[in-house]
């Protein structure tokens, strides 16, 4: 028997090293390689100042063309949309942008059905776990049911999160593929139209978010001129309504929920422009904010 | 409770200190241990269900003391029919109670008559067929007289519930498992680091292998009518892999898990893909299953060793069986059927047998007849794995008339994330690792046995599927 305790403790004590090994390299990998995705590009980012930021979910990372808008202003542009960000994932970004001294002359950040929502999206906090020596980041996941695992054992986080920050994207980041989406400009367009609609939107609306209150903080300490708005849905979605009532709660939101509504083309999905819609919709946005910011 | 969670992490060393250290010195204890435990397991999942194993303990009990105690031939049979009336019942309500009605329902409307019948809500207790055929060999084997009952309650309850194969086996015979509860177990020290390599080796085939393919299997069959011949082709061979690694890996885990308790389950997978026919197939997958109806269902109905037609009704039976005993669905039972068909002209030939041994025994590599031989069965087991996979028969048709006339072979991207062929690199890598290991009942012997460990066990950190939990499928049978 003893000899048998001893053989498992062998198998344990190899399985803690190679954990505790792995997950070192692990995160000095994604620490020190070049970022493939927005979270990771922002945490390694510093002292960078943009003219104009977007944020917001894949409604704001497949509708605004950075690119377009730094031909037609002369401004440096970035797009923070990231598939499936809730205005907490947002609020974090900012967080940490500041802390690297990323600095932003004018943001616009998108509200919709996140309004509704608040907490981090599961994509957003793996990609955070990689990082969790910064304080920001451990502050927020020390909030997470599983902090203690994350703290304690060494690579739990990246057996947790392995679709998004597993062997594969390690992998990849360690022989600098290239990312599945653009992150220079963050800008990633749909091919295709159709008005296909995945999901609802909410029945009911909260009146205020604690994090979007937050974020208006964060910008005025940072002197950011702060846009809201909201992106185009096409007609057939459910409560439809109830973003353009979002205007009660938030007077100067730019509302554009219905400006495409006649124009069936420029759609990808319900929820999202094809690629030639996106350009339009960079148009009028740019237009707006511009004669907003002036 | 799962092999493959935190709970059971847990369970299993309480328990094995508790039974080796503890109560080490008193048989009896042991065995009491063992059946809290098992219980316990069970109970994780849902305690109320433990009813129903403890009725079939006590029914099957009582009813083979009595075969045991009666002479007379009628009364031996009527004993048995209680026991078969009783245990099949229970099945038969728990899981096919819905499936009789649904198809009673619909095989009126075919004829234009449209009946409305109230289905239940019936939640399928896990291992209900595992276990329930185990008490029936009991009972069959001592009505045929080829088992004395056990006097012991516990160790029969025990035998009933033994956690390690409770809930999808192995489906052990009275035989073989009863009479291990009554023997003095000592501890083995090689019998238990076999156990140890079995539990990694079976956790690298469901974390690694069968959750990895699984990711990709859900996006192709989910999406099929989208997609092209190599897609679904590559969906087909995952799926086969999947359902592979799955059991296999839970058979292993639950042999390996038995062996440090001391005591030995049957063999329920040998490599059933390096098959060379669809005969040897069926010996080496699912072994426990296939003896099982072999042994209580085909030799009693006669087997081989009657007329041609009779040996053709005999298959279909059993493979028909056999498809039925995995879910009340019209998709297992075609399954079943389909395997029938590739079985039977085996038997006409009486080519059934021809590959008793394992292939390439005495060779690195196969030949090239042996290779076409076992790439050929595995074709036509993959085929059938359509319709086991498939939500409904016409979804497995749809499926397969895509696969053939679609002939577009460019490789797609999945919605999903990931690139699918990374996943073929990885299979490669178990098949071979099985090929050159296919003597032995896992890879961890030889010189390069700690190699292979840490090998392996960085595949399982690494490359093992932890945020998408998958349940292992043979839990729903």
């Amino acid at each position: 028997m003893k000899q048998f305790l001893l053989y498992i403790l062998k198998i344990i004590v190899a399985l803690i090293l190679m954990m505790y090994t792995f997950d070192r390299i692990y995160s000095t990998t994604f620490k020190n390689k070049n970022p493939r995705n927005k979270v990771h590009k922002i945490l390694q980012l510093e002292n960078k100042h943009y003219d104009m930021a977007f944020l917001g979910s894949s409604r704001t990372e497949c509708h605004v063309d950075c690119e377009l808008i730094e031909e037609i202003t002369g401004k440096s542009c970035i797009n923070l949309g990231m598939s499936g960000a809730s205005l907490g994932d947002m609020l974090i970004l900012l967080s940490l942008a500041e802390t690297n001294n990323i600095t932003f002359e004018s943001l616009a950040i998108q509200i919709d059905y996140n309004f509704y929502n608040t907490g981090l999206s599961n994509t957003f906090k793996a990609n955070l776990v990689p990082f969790i020596q910064n304080p920001i980041v451990k502050k927020e996941l020390n909030k997470d049911n599983d902090n203690f695992y994350y703290n304690n054992i060494p690579f739990y986080r990246y057996m947790k999160y392995d679709k998004i920050v597993g062997f594969r994207e390690f992998f990849a980041t360690l022989f600098n593929k290239k990312p599945r989406s653009e992150i220079k400009f963050g800008f990633n367009p749909k091919k295709g139209q159709g008005l296909a609609i995945h999901g609802k939107l909410p029945d009911s609306f909260v009146h205020t978010n604690r994090e979007l209150e937050a974020i208006k903080e964060l910008a005025e300490r940072n002197e950011t001129k702060l846009h809201l708005f909201t992106a185009p849905y096409c007609q057939n979605i459910n409560n439809r309504i109830k973003l353009l009532e979002l205007k009660n709660d938030i007077p100067t939101i730019l509302s554009y929920v219905n400006v495409f509504d006649n124009k069936e083309g420029y759609f990808f999905d319900c929820a999202h422009l094809n690629h030639e819609g996106a350009r339009e919709f960079t148009k009028i946005l740019i237009k707006d904010i511009s004669k907003l910011s002036e | 409770m799962f092999f493959n969670s935190i709970a059971f992490l847990i369970f299993l060393p309480t328990v094995f200190f508790l039974y080796w250290f503890l109560l080490k010195k008193s048989l009896k204890l042991q065995n009491i241990l063992l059946l809290i435990a098992s219980y316990f397991f069970y109970g994780w999942w849902d305690y109320r269900f433990l009813l129903l194993i403890a009725l079939s303990t006590v029914i099957d009990y009582a009813i083979g003391l009595k075969l045991r105690d009666e002479t007379v031939d009628k009364k031996r049979k009527y004993l048995l029919a209680v026991s078969l009336v009783f245990n099949l019942g229970m099945l038969g309500f728990f899981k096919y109670y819905n499936f009789f009605v649904e198809s009673w329902i619909d095989s009126w409307s075919l004829l234009g008559v449209e009946m409305h019948a109230s289905t239940m809500q019936i939640v399928l207790p896990v291992g209900i067929s595992f276990y329930t055929f185990q008490t029936l060999s009991y009972t069959i084997d001592i009505y045929r007289k080829k088992l004395t009952p056990t006097t012991n309650v516990v160790n029969f309850a025990t035998f009933v519930a033994f956690f390690p194969q409770l809930v999808a086996g192995p489906i052990e015979r009275a035989t073989n498992l009863l009479p291990q509860f009554s023997i003095k177990r000592t501890f083995n020290l090689e019998h238990a680091k076999s156990g140890i390599h079995l539990i990694i080796w079976g956790l690298f085939k469901k974390i690694v292998i069968a959750d990895n393919c699984a990711t990709y299997v859900n996006t192709i069959f989910d999406n099929y009518q989208e997609l092209n011949t190599l897609t679904l082709v590559i969906g087909v061979v995952y799926f086969a892999f999947q359902i592979y690694g799955d059991f296999s890996g839970y058979s292993d885990i639950a042999i390996g898990t038995a062996r440090l308790f001391g005591f030995e389950l049957m063999q329920n997978f040998n490599y059933p893909y390096f098959s060379r026919d669809v005969g040897e197939f069926w010996r080496r997958w699912h072994i426990s299953l296939s003896t099982w109806f072999r042994d209580y269902l085909y030799i009693p109905m006669g087997g081989s060793r009657t007329i041609k037609s009779k040996q053709i009704r005999n298959v279909f039976i059993v493979f028909l069986v056999s498809g039925f005993w995995h879910g009340a669905n019209w998709t297992f039972i075609i399954w079943g059927a389909l395997h029938a068909l590739f079985f039977i002209p085996l038997l006409l030939r009486k080519k059934n047998r021809k590959n008793l041994n394992q292939v390439s025994e005495h060779s690195i590599l196969p030949s090239f007849r042996e290779l076409l031989e076992m790439l050929s069965t595995f074709a036509l087991v993959a085929l059938a794995w359509v319709f086991f996979r498939a939500n409904n028969i016409l979804e497995a048709c749809n499926y397969i008339k895509r696969l053939i006339t679609n002939l577009n072979f460019n490789i797609e991207y999945l919605s999903i994330e990931n690139y699918s062929l990374e996943m073929l690199l990885l299979i490669t890598i178990f098949i071979g690792i099985e090929w050159f290991h296919k003597q032995n009942e896992h890879p961890f012997s030889g010189s390069y046995k700690w190699f292979k460990i840490i090998g392996i066990l960085l595949m399982i950190l690494t490359l093992g599927v932890y945020s998408n939990h998958q349940e292992f499928i043979y839990f729903q049978f």
